[in-house]
C-alpha cells in the first residue's frame, strides 16, 4: 500500500514539476515596430545676419559709385539653407520700384551667391539664384549685392525689401 | 482457546509490525530546462510611434539625429549566462520616399551606450550576462538623419533574442 502510494507520490511530484517548468518556453524574442515620420524639411535662416543691408550715413553711395554706374560686392549676409531633397533658392522684391523720392525699378539690384555671378531681380517675380541644389543640411550661401545707378536716380533714401525663398525643385 | 487467541492476536502483531518495519526509496527525476525568457515590462514598448506629434522635427533633422527616445524595458530571465542581441526585419526601412538604412537606427541599453543595428544581422547588445530573474534592461534608441533621408513615414521591426552565451 505505501509502494503504491509512494509511486503515486513520484508520479504527482514529476507531473508538477512538468507544469511548474512551463516558463521555461515562454518567449526568448521580442518585437518592436519602429514608425519614424520623416517630413519635408525646407528651411532658411540667416547664418550670418543679412536682414538689413544699410547703405546710407557712413555707407552711403559716393560720388565714385554712382559716377562709375555701381556699388558692387556689397555684404548680405550669409543664408543657411537645409533641405532632404533637391532645392531652389529664389529672390523676389516687395514691389516693382524702391520706395524714395525718384523711381528706381528695383531691377537695378543684383544678386550673387557664392561668387557663382550677379543676377538682376526682377520686381515681384521671384528669381532663381539656385536651382536643383542637392539636399544639404546648413548649407552656408554667402550673399552679395550690386546696386547700378544711372543719371535719373535723384538723390534721396530709398529701400525696399526682398524675400528669399528655399522650395523643392520641380 | 483463550490461549489460542491470545497467540493469534500476538503472532498478527508481529507480522504487523513486520510489515511496517521496512524502508521504501521514491527516486525523484527532476528536469531542470535551459530558462531563456524575455519579455516587455509593464512599460515596454512595443510600438514606437515618432509621427504626427512625435514626428521628426526640423530641429533633429538639421541636429543630424533625435536621441533618448524612450523604448521601454525588457525583463530578461535565464538560469545560464545570457547575451541580448537585436536585429531588424530588413536592411533599409520599408515605407518612406526614400532609401534609409536601419543601421540609421541605434540602441542603447541600461545607459551603456548606443549601438547601431546591422541590418538584418545580429548585434549583442548584452554579452555573457549571469543569470537572473526578472533583469530590468532599460531601452533608448536614437535615430540619425542625413540630408538625403526624404519626406515620408518610415517603419521596420526590430527582434530582441535572449540566447545563452556560448
Amino acid at each position: 500500500m505505501k509502494k503504491r502510494l509512494a509511486i503515486i507520490f513520484s508520479a504527482a511530484l514529476l507531473l508538477s514539476m512538468i507544469v511548474l517548468n512551463k516558463p521555461a518556453y515562454s518567449a526568448t524574442t521580442q518585437n518592436v515596430m519602429v514608425y519614424v515620420e520623416i517630413p519635408y524639411v525646407f528651411n532658411l535662416d540667416w547664418y550670418i545676419n543679412g536682414s538689413i543691408v544699410e547703405l546710407t550715413g557712413p555707407n552711403a553711395i559716393t560720388s565714385a559709385d554712382f559716377l562709375s554706374g555701381m556699388r558692387t560686392g556689397i555684404v548680405g549676409g550669409v543664408l543657411s539653407a537645409t533641405a532632404n531633397e533637391s532645392y531652389d533658392l529664389t529672390v523676389a522684391a516687395n514691389d516693382t520700384y524702391f520706395k524714395g523720392p525718384g523711381v528706381k525699378p528695383v531691377t537695378d539690384m543684383l544678386v550673387d551667391i557664392d561668387g557663382a555671378g550677379y543676377i538682376q531681380l526682377d520686381g515681384t517675380n521671384e528669381v532663381v539664384l539656385i536651382s536643383n541644389h542637392a539636399a544639404e543640411v546648413d548649407g552656408q550661401k554667402t550673399v552679395s549685392y550690386q546696386v547700378n545707378f544711372n543719371s535719373t536716380d535723384v538723390a534721396g533714401l530709398y529701400s525696399v525689401t526682398l524675400v528669399y525663398t528655399i522650395k523643392p525643385h520641380i | 482457546m483463550k490461549r489460542i487467541v491470545v497467540l493469534l492476536a500476538a503472532l498478527i502483531s508481529i507480522w504487523g509490525v513486520t510489515a511496517f518495519a521496512g524502508t521504501q526509496d521514491t527516486i525523484i527525476n527532476m528536469e531542470i530546462p535551459a530558462v531563456l525568457s524575455l519579455e516587455w515590462d509593464t512599460n515596454g514598448v512595443d510600438h514606437l510611434d515618432l509621427t504626427g506629434v512625435n514626428a521628426i522635427t526640423l530641429v533633429e533633422f538639421a541636429n543630424g539625429y533625435k536621441d533618448s527616445i524612450a523604448g521601454g524595458n525588457l525583463l530578461a530571465s535565464s538560469n545560464a549566462n545570457y547575451d541580448i542581441t537585436i536585429k531588424a526585419v530588413d536592411t533599409y526601412f520599408s515605407g518612406g520616399s526614400g532609401t534609409k538604412p536601419t543601421s540609421d537606427m541605434l540602441v542603447d541599453v541600461n545607459s551603456a551606450g548606443f549601438m547601431a543595428l546591422d541590418g538584418t544581422n545580429e548585434v549583442t547588445l548584452v554579452y555573457n550576462n549571469p543569470p537572473e530573474t526578472n533583469g530590468v534592461k532599460t531601452l533608448t534608441y536614437k535615430i540619425i538623419f542625413t540630408p538625403n533621408d526624404t519626406q515620408g513615414v518610415y517603419f521596420t521591426t526590430l527582434t530582441y533574442t535572449i540566447k545563452a552565451t556560448l
